[in-house]
């Protein structure tokens, strides 16, 4: 919690110097518009950010979750035989490299512009981060641990499920993170590449309408609620899953 | 007294690249029912390469062991591993947690799993301490706790590969009590790996001897327990361990130790 408040007192301090900037008057206000316009779209246009707040995180969700699947699916499977390893290694070597954006014109070929190209490029750009950050941790488990479970006649599965898991989550954390800042980059850049369909879209679309419209402001309330809800996210919901698991049986330091 | 334990001319040997290191040779012994077992020797003589292939965890290449006239096929809890390492707890669980989680994987059933982890951190003498993590607890604490897990699954035989290699010697004397108290109400039957002579002494009824994969020999401990140190009985039977042992290992050199340590990690 005190870390969030001074993540607050940090986005004021910007916003202060952003202010004095601004009131040395060199800059255009259609360019540089002042904390005060920009608080005020962001209010004035309040319902329509939380609507299209809505869609990106429902689409990030969706596309998250089919990441996270697949990606323990794949690491699970490379765990359980060298051939399997080998294919996902050469998977990943040419798959990793590939920034999410560049699959984006396969996407639309494939799926037509719409929600379905958007997710495919959100599960492709969050799945192979998440599967090297999972597949490194399955190989970190402490011999002993692993050991102990197989003792127990834990095999497949339920070793996996029950021993690797936990004892990965450390890594599992830092991969999860890693998927969700991908995800959320992957769906605001495919939006703003070419904006949505049937009028429906989520906040890539939303900077990509404003900047059309020349409504810089509205540009700048964009961002600040995605800069907003990156902040939420981290110290709401994943310092609150590290708090409880891996700060509690200190598997990390700290 | 049954025979509990039949290794037959087992082999092991690891292989990495083109080299080939023999880990243990050979090796045919037999353990009863109740016995203690302890097996010593310098590093890299194949003590914890047996205990390995007896737990399951490594395929040996030829011979059998047989548990209860049952071949060694595959890990299993009749024959469960206590290690030296300090990090076998599952840190994610409290130390009730850890014994309950073992309990369970084994017995599918809903028995009070509760009481029984009591029961069993009672006999290592941890009791008060089941809701404590593996990181709150001191290094000889949490090998008495892996030792409560491993009864809490009431294996037929229970392995020991060096578990109080990595504490004082204070917190050993104490442990050293503590199992061997365990194992008379248990009964349970240990082998024991140990490079500590007077550990082997205090604890074993049996001691085999390794050196270079092979086992030299198998001394049975006449000295009766409780077993005083300052015992001139005692001093005599170390002497005569301690010469036997450097008979055997003679002329086996720390290099040789290391490539075959350096040949399982590659492996």
């Amino acid at each position: 919690m005190r870390d969030f408040i001074s993540k607050i007192a940090f986005l004021l301090v910007v916003a202060i110097v952003w202010e004095l900037i601004r009131l040395t008057g060199r800059y255009p206000e259609l360019l540089f518009p002042g904390i005060g316009s920009i608080a005020r779209t962001f209010w004035m246009e309040r319902a329509d950010l939380l609507d299209k707040t809505l869609f990106s995180l429902r689409i990030i969700g969706i596309g998250l979750l089919m990441a996270i699947s697949l990606a323990m699916l794949a690491t699970i499977i490379s765990m359980s035989g060298k051939v399997f390893a080998e294919i996902v290694s050469n998977l990943m070597a040419i798959m990793h490299p590939l920034p999410g954006i560049a699959i984006l014109p396969v996407a639309i070929l494939w799926f037509g512009i719409g929600v379905r190209a958007i997710l495919f490029v959100i599960v492709f750009s969050a799945l192979w981060p998440l599967i090297n950050h999972f597949y490194t941790g399955f190989r970190s488990i402490p011999v002993n641990q692993l050991e102990v479970g197989k003792n127990l006649g834990l095999v497949g599965w339920e070793l996996a499920l029950k021993v690797m898991l936990p004892a990965s989550f450390p890594y599992i954390l830092s991969g999860l993170r890693t998927g969700w800042a991908r995800a959320w980059q992957a769906s605001v850049a495919a939006e703003l590449v070419f904006g949505a369909a049937g009028g429906q879209g989520g906040l890539g679309w939303h900077l990509y309408k404003k900047r059309f419209m020349m409504e810089t402001p509205g540009v700048f309330a964009g961002m600040l609620i995605i800069v907003l809800i990156g902040i939420a996210v981290e110290y709401l919901i994943f310092a609150g899953i590290e708090n409880r698991t891996v700060r509690k049986w200190k598997t990390i330091i700290n | 007294m049954n025979n509990l334990l039949t290794v037959s001319n087992i082999t092991k040997v690891y292989e990495s690249g083109k080299r080939k290191v023999v880990g243990i040779q050979d090796i045919s012994f037999c353990v009863e029912e109740g016995e203690f077992v302890s097996v010593i020797g310098p590093s890299g003589c194949g003590k914890s390469t047996l205990l390995r292939c007896i737990a399951g965890f490594e395929k040996i290449n030829s011979g059998d062991i047989c548990l209860d006239g049952h071949k060694v096929r595959r890990p299993e809890p009749s024959r469960f591993m206590v290690f030296q390492g300090l990090d076998q707890l599952f840190p994610w669980l409290t130390l009730k947690e850890n014994i309950i989680f073992a309990m369970k994987a084994v017995d599918k059933s809903q028995g009070s799993f509760e009481k029984k982890a009591d029961y069993y951190l009672e006999l290592v003498g941890l009791e008060g301490f089941g809701n404590f993590y593996g990181y709150q607890l001191s290094g000889g604490m949490k090998q008495r706790a892996a030792i409560a897990r491993a009864l809490s699954v009431r294996p037929k035989l229970l392995l020991m590969d060096e578990p109080f290699g990595s504490l004082d010697a204070f917190t050993r004397r104490a442990i050293h009590q503590m199992l061997l108290n365990v194992w008379q109400k248990t009964g349970v039957t240990i082998i024991f790996v140990t490079h500590d002579m007077e550990e082997a002494i205090d604890l074993s009824d049996k001691i085999l001897v390794f050196a270079k994969g092979r086992l030299k020999g198998l001394i049975e401990n006449p000295l009766p327990r409780p077993r005083e140190r300052d015992a001139t009985a005692y001093r005599s039977f170390l002497l005569k361990l301690s010469s036997f042992l450097e008979e055997e290992t003679t002329g086996f050199l720390d290099s040789e130790a290391l490539s075959a340590v350096e040949a399982k990690l590659a492996f």
